[in-house]
């Protein structure tokens, strides 16, 4: 007696929750095939070189180096050893490191410090925010025959 | 509806807006290492309001729960401000049509539609902001994350809308509101 008692509120629960299980099943089929599409997108091909671009409140930001060089964008397949650049935030300084084909936030004043913990970047496609002070910076990947031509 | 009713419903109010606010500010100090990305656990507070009060006092709710965390985590206006108060509206609104008019899912499945809009409206509102789809990159992250905190807080309502002594208190409270409004 319990026993069909328990099976027919079984029943009743999944009957109640059929939709509830469609809906999830069809999401997470989604983010699935979002999950693989973005890896597909992050890969590099080797003889392409990595660009990272550092926006500022949606405008490129002016960064120069010790001589007074422009150098964002960062062409980070260029650069050979590591190098820090303080830049200013909307509300407070970052410190934007870059090292071969890498780039990372490596400190901020920011109270999250998302930005911070995203740590070295190396993949394209792969963006760095830093919310609080409106800096994005976008890692790209390019065919050298466009870096020189643009 | 007379001053001990107005007082009750005012009462009911802001318990459920410091319940959402705790949440708020609790899960922004659990890091994700995505910006705006939190577990969503404040969205409970809005779809029990929702099934218990209809439209306006859970959309106040929400609202003011994003002015205070985000005053109180000094993220206020800042972009983490606009994509949170963006998701916060958009799932609300997708809630309350899923509650109220397309009664198709249960507590569950308005919270996973909640939480998962809530995300999509965020990485929409960043695409919009940076104008560019580079922030998309975090979607699948924050989708997955919404799949889980979204079902689980389904399950505390459907489990909460089942408990009998909760149910008394806010049908006494309706009842008493309604008697002395006419």
């Amino acid at each position: 007696m319990a026993d069909v008692e328990k099976k027919e509120k079984t029943k009743k629960f999944f009957l109640r929750h059929i939709w509830d299980f469609v809906l999830l099943v069809a999401l997470s089929l989604g983010t699935a095939s979002v999950f693989i599409a973005r890896s597909i997108n992050e890969q590099r091909k080797e003889e392409d070189a990595l660009v990272a671009t550092v926006y500022k409140n949606n405008q490129k930001m002016e960064i120069k180096d010790e001589h007074g060089k422009s150098v964002n964008p960062f062409v980070l397949s260029t650069i050979n050893d590591e190098k820090h650049f303080t830049i200013e935030g909307s509300k407070t300084d970052l410190v934007i490191a870059v090292k071969h084909n890498s780039i990372c936030v490596y400190s901020s004043n920011c109270p999250g410090q998302e930005c911070v913990h995203e740590g070295w970047v190396s993949h394209p496609n792969h963006p760095i925010i830093c919310a609080y002070n409106e800096i994005f910076i976008e890692i790209i990947s390019h065919s050298w025959e466009e870096i020189i031509v643009g | 509806m007379d001053t001990k009713a107005r007082i009750k419903k005012l009462t009911m109010v802001a318990i459920l807006l410091a319940m959402a606010l705790v949440l708020s500010i609790v899960e922004s100090f659990i890091p994700f290492g995505i910006p705006g990305v939190k577990l969503g656990l404040a969205n409970l507070i809005i779809l029990l309001s929702i099934y218990y009060f209809g439209f306006w006092i859970p959309l106040a709710i929400d609202i003011l729960r994003v002015f205070i965390a985000s005053i109180v985590t000094g993220t206020f206006l800042g972009m983490g401000f606009v994509m949170s108060i963006s998701g916060a509206i958009a799932s609300f609104l997708l809630m309350y049509v899923f509650v109220r008019w397309i009664k198709c899912f249960t507590s569950v499945g308005a919270s996973i539609i909640g939480a998962y809009v809530h995300a999509l409206a965020q990485i929409l509102i960043g695409v919009l902001y940076m104008n560019s789809w580079g922030i998309f990159y975090y979607f699948p992250v924050m989708a997955l994350v919404a799949l889980i905190t979204g079902t689980v807080n389904g399950i505390i309502v459907e489990v909460l809308l089942n408990n009998s002594y909760l149910n008394k208190v806010v049908a006494s409270t309706k009842k008493q509101a309604e008697t002395s409004s006419n």
